[in-house]
C-alpha cells in the first residue's frame, strides 16, 4: 500500500473546500456581473454616432446597475475600440475579457463579419440599428432591434411619395456596400411600383478623388426633382452642403443611417426639409421618454441622439430578458422567449430568428432637429 | 490524522536556517516596506500633481499657440474679401503642423474661405459655402467668449472627429481651426514626457476623453460621473485615491483654464505604483539573495554538521545488518553526536551480545527450531543448529526460501493441511520431513505465531519421532510376547503350584511320619536307656548271684573238705553281701521297669486321666536320669507334689517336658562340663499351672528365639539333631493341653521354657477311638 503524502491529502481537501465555498458564496453573496461589450469606431465615418450610442448603452447601464441590476446581477460594460480591420478580433478580446453580451455591432456589415466570430464564440450580439434584410431569418447569435432595409425604404418610399417626388438620383456610400447596396436596392424595389424613378445612382466612398462637390454634380444632371442619399449623417449632410449650393428647391431624402446628430451638426440649414424614415421618434412626449432625455442631459450634458436611443433599448431589452429568463436558461433563448419588451418608444417583439418590428417614423429635419414628418 | 512530513536532519537545519535567514529578511523586508511605502506614495501624489500641473501648462503653451495663430490670422483676415482671405489661410496652415484646416466662417455660418494643409485633398474648396451655423464651435463662440476649444469637433472637411478652436472676431466673422487627434495625442505625449509611469487623460467639459497618454480611452470612457472629475467641476477637494475600471488609482486633476479642458494625472497605488514596485523589487530582491545564500550556505553548513551524524547514522544501519561490528564508531566535530555514537556503541554491543545470546540459546535448542515469516509464504527466517543436523541442508541454504521450495515435503497438501489447522495461533501435527540426503524423518511439530512489528511470524519447534515410534514398535511386539509368556508362566506356575502343592501333601505326610519315627526313636532311645539302665542292676545282680554260687561251692569244697567256721562264715557273709546287692540291684530293676511301664503307657496310649503334675515330673526326671548318669549334669526339681493336679494327657505333658529336658543336655550344655537343669511348677494367680525348665547353659541366640519351634529347626542338623523335639514339645502343649509354651533366654547364661497349662485340657474333637492317632497329629 502507498501512503498517500499529507500535502496531497491536505491539497485534495482543501480542493474539496473550495468549491463548497463558492457555491456557499454563490448561493448567498452577489452574483457575478454580466458583461455587456461594446465596440466603438472613434475614428470612423460615423462620428459622434458611436459616441452617441455608446452614451445610450452608459446610460442604460448605470441605471439598471442602481436599481439593483438585472435579475441581481449587475451590469457591466465594457467598451473597446473597433480597430477597423480588426474587428474579429475586437469581439474577440471583448469574449475574452468576459463579455457575453455585444450591443451592437452598429453596421450591417459589420455585423455580417462578426457572425461567425460571435457563433463561435457564444457571444450574443443585440445590434439596435442593423437592417439588412440579409440578416433576417436566420436563427443565429445575432438579434436585431431595428427596422429591416426593406421596411425603412418602404417607409422612405412612402414619404417620397406623399411629397410628390417621381424622379430622384441617388448617392450610394459603398464604404458600407452591404447596406448601401441593400437598402437602395430595398428602396427602389419599393420607389418604381410607387411610380417613382431614379434617374441617376451615383456610388461614392471607394474614389478619394471623388468630392461631394462632383458627385452632386453627377446627381443633379439627371434633373432630378429631389436627391436621396444612402450615406452616414456626416456625409449626408456634406452631400446637402453641396445640393444646396446649386438648387435650394430640391428634395432631399436620406436612409436611416444618416440620422444622426452629425447630419444636423454639419448640415445645419443645407440639410433643413430633409426627409428620413427612421426606427425612432424624435419628438416623442411621453414621460418614459422624457425622463430618458433628461437623465441623458445630466449625465452627458447634451441631448440624445437616435443612436442613444436605441441603444438604450437594447439594454432595456436585454435587462427585461435577463429578469424574466429561468434558471439556467442560455440568454438567447431568453430574450426570443420572454418577449415582448417594453423600449423606450415601443413595445419590442422578437420573431424566433431573433428579429423584432419598429415602427417607421417619418421625420424631417426642422430647425435644426428631427421632426415628425409632416 | 495527519502524518507528519519526515525530513533528514540535514533538510531540517538547512530548512530552519533558510526559515530564520528568509524570515529575518521577510520581517525586515516588510517592516520596511510598510515603513516606506506611504512616503512613496505621498512623493508619487506630490510628483503626479507637478506633472498634471505641467502638462496642463504646457498643454496650455502648446494648444495656446495654435490659438494664438488662429487669433492672428483673423487680425490678418480683417476687412479682406474672401478670395484673398482663402490665400492668406492656405498661407497660414501650410504644412499643416499646426492647423489641418482652417475655415473663415461668416457670421451667418457659411464657409467663406477654406485654407488646407498641404497633405489634404484639394476638393475641400468645396467647403466654400456650406453651412456650418449648426457647428458646435461656431455656435460656441460669442462675444464674451471669441476663443473656444472643442475635443471633440465634427470635421467639415471629413465628418470624423477632431480637436477644433474657434475665434470670433469682432465683425461676427469665425475662424475655424481642426487639429486632427493623432496630432493632440502626439503633442500630449510630447508635453507629458515619455517614459513616465504616469498616465494623462486630457478630458473636456462633458466628461469625454479627448486624449490620453496610453492612446486607448478616447472614445471610450465619458467621465463625466467620475467622482475626481466630478469634484473637478465643481472646484471641490480632489480625492487622491481613486477607483478606476477596478484598479485603485491616484490621481490629480488640473484646470487647463484657457480650454477648460481638465488634464487628469492618475498613476496607480499600492503594488502597482513603480516606486512601490521598485521598493517591492528591492525588498524581494534582497529577499532571493538571501535566499540564493542560504541555499548556497545552508546546505553546506547543514551537510558538515550532520555529516557526522550520517556516519552514525550509517554506522548504525551497517551495525543493524551484520556488517560493521567491532569497529570503532565515527567521531565528529559536535560532541553531542560523538557522546550519542558511544552511547550507540555501548548500546549496539550490548545488543550484539544479547542477540548472539538469542541466538546461542535458539541455536542450542535441542529440538530443531524454526521461524518463518507467515506474510512471505512462510519463508524461513532462521534455522537452528539442531535443524540443520536434522534436515541437512545449511542455514544459508535455507533462510530465504520455504519449505515446499526447499522440498521438504513429499505432498504439499500436508503442509496444508498443517497450516490449515492453527487454533488461537499454535499449529502442531506430526509431519515427514524430506532431509537432503532424501532420508524422510517423521517429526512432530509445534509451532506458535507471534505477531512482531506487524510481521505474522510462526515459530515452529520440532522432535524427531521417528526412533520413538521404533521404540515403540517394539516395545508394542515385546509387551505381546510378553503376554503369552507371562501366560506360560502362569501355567508353569500354576503346574509347579500343583506338584508343590503335592510335595507339600506329601511333606506334611512324610513330616507326620517322621514326627512318628521321632515319637518312636524316642521312645526307642527311651527303651534303649531303659535297657541300658536295668543292664547294670541286673548285671549287678547276675554277678552277685554268680559270686553267691562261687562262695556255695566253695563252701561245699569246703565241707566236703573239712568245714571249718571260718569257711560257715564266709559263705555266710558271702550269702548275705550277695543277696543284699541282688536284692538292692534288681529292686532298682524293678523301679525301672515301673516307670518304663508308666511313661510307655502314657505317651503310647495318649491317655487322658487326672494326675499330680510332681508325678509326671518325677517319672520323667526318673525316666531321663540315667542320661545324666555319667555326666556332671544334674536335674534339680522343685514341684510341689500335691496341689496340681490336672485333667490332661500325662504322656503329652511328658513327653513335652522331655523333649525340654533333652534340649537343656543336648544344646544347653554344649560344649560344658556341667551345669543344672532346674525344673519348677506352680499355680499362677489367674490360675494356671505353670512348669518352667531352666537350664544355666550358653542360651539360645536371639535370631533364633523366634523359630526356636518351628519344626527341624536346628543347630545340630547332621550332628544326630532332628529339629523336632521343640516343635512336637509345642504342639503338645498348645494344641493338645490347651496351654502355651514360651521362652526366654539370655545367650551365655542360660534358657527358660515355660508352661502354661490349664487344669483341665480341652476336649478333643476327635474319636476317642483313635486317640494315639490323634494325638500324633497334634503333635505334628
Amino acid at each position: 500500500m502507498t501512503v498517500r503524502p499529507a500535502s496531497m491529502r491536505r491539497r485534495r481537501w482543501l480542493a474539496a473546500l473550495f468549491p463548497a465555498f463558492g457555491l456557499a458564496l454563490a448561493g448567498c453573496g452577489p452574483k457575478p456581473p454580466l458583461r455587456l461589450g461594446f465596440l466603438v469606431d472613434r475614428l470612423g465615418v460615423d462620428g459622434n454616432f458611436a459616441e452617441d450610442a455608446r452614451n445610450g448603452v452608459v446610460l442604460a447601464v448605470e441605471e439598471c446597475n442602481r436599481s439593483g441590476g438585472a435579475a441581481g446581477r449587475s451590469l457591466e460594460l465594457v467598451v473597446r475600440d473597433l480597430d477597423r480591420g480588426h474587428a474579429r478580433e475586437a469581439l474577440q478580446a471583448l469574449h475574452a475579457a468576459g463579455v457575453a453580451v455585444l450591443i451592437g455591432p452598429f453596421g450591417t456589415a459589420l455585423a455580417a463579419e462578426l457572425l461567425p466570430v460571435a457563433a463561435a464564440l457564444g457571444v450574443l450580439m443585440l445590434s439596435p440599428t442593423a437592417t439588412n434584410q440579409a440578416l433576417v431569418g436566420k436563427d443565429d447569435q445575432l438579434l436585431r432591434l431595428n427596422l429591416t432595409n426593406r421596411e425603412s425604404a418602404q417607409a422612405t418610399v412612402r414619404m417620397l411619395a406623399a411629397a410628390g417626388c417621381e424622379r430622384l438620383a441617388m448617392a450610394r456610400d459603398l464604404r458600407n456596400p452591404d447596406y448601401a447596396v441593400a437598402w437602395s436596392e430595398a428602396f427602389q424595389a419599393a420607389y418604381g411600383p410607387a411610380g417613382g424613378t431614379i434617374v441617376t445612382t451615383i456610388d461614392f466612398g471607394t474614389d478619394p478623388e471623388l468630392s461631394f462637390e462632383a458627385v452632386v454634380q453627377r446627381l443633379l444632371a439627371g434633373q432630378p426633382q429631389g436627391l436621396l442619399f444612402v450615406a452616414s449623417g456626416a456625409d449626408a449632410a456634406r452631400l446637402a452642403q453641396q445640393a444646396r449650393k446649386r438648387s435650394s428647391s430640391l428634395l432631399l431624402a436620406a436612409a436611416a443611417w444618416a440620422a444622426t446628430p452629425a447630419l444636423l451638426e454639419l448640415g445645419g440649414q443645407a440639410v433643413e426639409g430633409l426627409l428620413l424614415a427612421q426606427s425612432h421618434n424624435p419628438q416623442d412626449s411621453s414621460p418614459r421618454f422624457q425622463a430618458f432625455q433628461r437623465a441623458f442631459g445630466a449625465r452627458f450634458d447634451g441631448a440624445p441622439g437616435y443612436g442613444a436611443a436605441v441603444a438604450y433599448d437594447a439594454v432595456l431589452v436585454l435587462a427585461q430578458a435577463l429578469e424574466r429568463a429561468t434558471p439556467g436558461e442560455p440568454l438567447k433563448d431568453a430574450v426570443l422567449r420572454h418577449g415582448p419588451y417594453q423600449g423606450l418608444q415601443q413595445s419590442i417583439a422578437f420573431d424566433r430568428f431573433g428579429d423584432a418590428s419598429r415602427t417607421a417614423h417619418a421625420t424631417v429635419v426642422r430647425g435644426g432637429r428631427f421632426a415628425l414628418w409632416p | 490524522m495527519t502524518a507528519l512530513r519526515v525530513w533528514k536532519l540535514r533538510h531540517h537545519l538547512s530548512a530552519l536556517l533558510l526559515v530564520t535567514m528568509v524570515l529575518t529578511f521577510a520581517l525586515v523586508s516588510g517592516v520596511a516596506l510598510v515603513w516606506r511605502v506611504p512616503g512613496i506614495e505621498a512623493d508619487a501624489l506630490r510628483e503626479l500633481r507637478q506633472e498634471a500641473a505641467d502638462v496642463s501648462e504646457r498643454l496650455e503653451l502648446l494648444l495656446g499657440a495654435r490659438q494664438s495663430r488662429l487669433e492672428l490670422i483673423a487680425t490678418l483676415l480683417r476687412g479682406k474679401p474672401s478670395d484673398v482671405a482663402a490665400s492668406v489661410l492656405d498661407a497660414n496652415v501650410g504644412t499643416g503642423r499646426m492647423f489641418r484646416a482652417v475655415y473663415l466662417v461668416s457670421p451667418l455660418g457659411h464657409v467663406e474661405a477654406v485654407g488646407l494643409s498641404a497633405d489634404m485633398p484639394a476638393h475641400g474648396e468645396e467647403l466654400v459655402g456650406s453651412d456650418l451655423s449648426a457647428g458646435a464651435l461656431f455656435q460656441a463662440v460669442d462675444a464674451d467668449r471669441p476663443t473656444v476649444w472643442s475635443g471633440r469637433l465634427l470635421s467639415a472637411l471629413s465628418g470624423g472627429l477632431v480637436v477644433g478652436v474657434a475665434h470670433r472676431d469682432a465683425s461676427g466673422r469665425v475662424l475655424i481651426g481642426e487639429v486632427p487627434i493623432p496630432t493632440l495625442l502626439h503633442d500630449l505625449q510630447a508635453v507629458a514626457g515619455a517614459g513616465t509611469s504616469t498616465t494623462i487623460w486630457v478630458v473636456d467639459r462633458s466628461g469625454e476623453v479627448i486624449a490620453d497618454t496610453e492612446g486607448r480611452h478616447m472614445g471610450r470612457l465619458n467621465l463625466q460621473n467620475w467622482p475626481l472629475l466630478q469634484a473637478a467641476l465643481r472646484e471641490e477637494q480632489i480625492p487622491s485615491a481613486v477607483e478606476f475600471e477596478g484598479r485603485s488609482l491616484q490621481a490629480a486633476v488640473v484646470r487647463a483654464p484657457t480650454l477648460d479642458w481638465y488634464v487628469v494625472g492618475t498613476i496607480p497605488r499600492g503594488l502597482h505604483h513603480p516606486g512601490v514596485q521598485r521598493a517591492l523589487v528591492y525588498a524581494l530582491g534582497s529577499f532571493a539573495g538571501a535566499l540564493a545564500v542560504g541555499l548556497l550556505v545552508a546546505p553546506f553548513w547543514a551537510n558538515r554538521l550532520v555529516r557526522s551524524l550520517q556516519e552514525i547514522v550509517h554506522r548504525a544501519a551497517q551495525t543493524t545488518t551484520g556488517r560493521a561490528l567491532g569497529r570503532d564508531w565515527p567521531q565528529g566535530p559536535v560532541a553531542e553526536f560523538n557522546s550519542l555514537a558511544g552511547h550507540l556503541q555501548a548500546m549496539a554491543d550490548a545488543l550484539q551480545e544479547r542477540e548472539h545470546k538469542l541466538q546461542a540459546l535458539f541455536n542450542a535448542a535441542p529440538v530443531p527450531m524454526a521461524v518463518v515469516d507467515m506474510d512471505d509464504g512462510h519463508t524461513l527466517l532462521d534455522v537452528n543448529d539442531a535443524w540443520t543436523e536434522e534436515v541437512g541442508y545449511t542455514r544459508a541454504e535455507a533462510v530465504g526460501l520455504n519449505s515446499l521450495e526447499l522440498g521438504l515435503w513429499k505432498s504439499s497438501l500436508r503442509r496444508d493441511e498443517l497450516l490449515a489447522n492453527a487454533q488461537d495461533g499454535s499449529l502442531s501435527g506430526e509431519i515427514e520431513i524430506v532431509c537432503k540426503s532424501g532420508e524422510i524423518k517423521l517429526f512432530k511439530s509445534f509451532g506458535r505465531v507471534l505477531t512482531f512489528r506487524e510481521q505474522r511470524l510462526v515459530v515452529w519447534g520440532s522432535i524427531n519421532i521417528g526412533p520413538l515410534r521404533r521404540v515403540e514398535q517394539e516395545l508394542r511386539g515385546a509387551n505381546h510376547d510378553l503376554e503369552a509368556r507371562v501366560a506360560q508362566r502362569a501355567d508353569a506356575l500354576a503346574a509347579a503350584n500343583e506338584e508343590l502343592s503335592a510335595t507339600l501333601a506329601r511333606l506334611r505326610a512324610a513330616q507326620a511320619e517322621l514326627v512318628r519315627s521321632e515319637k518312636m526313636a524316642a521312645l526307642g532311645g527311651l527303651v534303649a536307656g531303659v535297657a541300658h539302665e536295668l543292664n547294670t542292676p541286673l548285671g549287678n545282680a547276675v554277678m552277685a548271684i554268680s559270686a553267691m554260687d562261687d562262695a556255695t561251692r566253695r563252701f561245699r569244697a569246703a565241707m566236703q573238705a573239712g568245714l571249718r567256721r571260718i569257711d560257715l562264715h564266709q559263705w555266710l557273709e558271702s550269702m548275705e553281701q550277695g543277696s543284699d546287692i541282688a536284692a538292692r540291684n534288681l529292686r532298682r530293676a524293678a523301679d525301672l521297669v515301673q516307670s518304663f511301664k508308666q511313661v510307655a503307657v502314657d505317651q503310647t496310649s495318649a491317655q487322658r486321666r487326672h494326675f499330680e503334675l510332681a508325678e509326671v515330673v518325677h517319672e520323667m526326671v526318673v525316666s531321663l536320669r540315667p542320661s545324666f548318669a555319667r555326666t556332671l549334669y544334674r536335674i534339680e526339681t522343685d514341684v510341689p507334689a500335691q496341689g496340681l493336679a490336672l485333667d490332661s494327657y500325662p504322656g503329652a505333658l511328658g513327653q513335652a517336658l522331655g523333649n525340654l529336658l533333652q534340649n537343656a543336655v543336648l544344646h544347653g550344655f554344649e560344649g560344658r562340663a556341667q551345669g543344672t537343669v532346674c525344673v519348677t511348677a506352680g499355680r499362677a494367680e489367674d490360675g494356671r499351672i505353670w512348669l518352667r525348665v531352666t537350664d544355666d547353659g550358653r542360651g539360645i541366640a536371639p535370631e533364633l528365639l523366634g523359630r526356636i519351634f518351628d519344626p527341624f529347626m536346628t543347630t545340630r542338623m547332621g550332628q544326630g539333631g532332628t529339629g523336632l523335639g521343640l516343635h512336637i514339645s509345642y504342639n503338645a502343649v498348645v494344641n493338645l493341653l490347651g496351654g502355651t509354651l514360651t521362652v526366654s533366654s539370655v545367650p551365655g547364661e542360660g534358657a527358660c521354657f515355660e508352661m502354661r497349662l490349664p487344669d483341665t485340657a480341652p476336649r478333643a474333637t476327635l474319636p476317642p477311638a483313635a486317640p494315639n492317632r490323634a494325638a500324633d497329629e497334634a503333635a505334628a
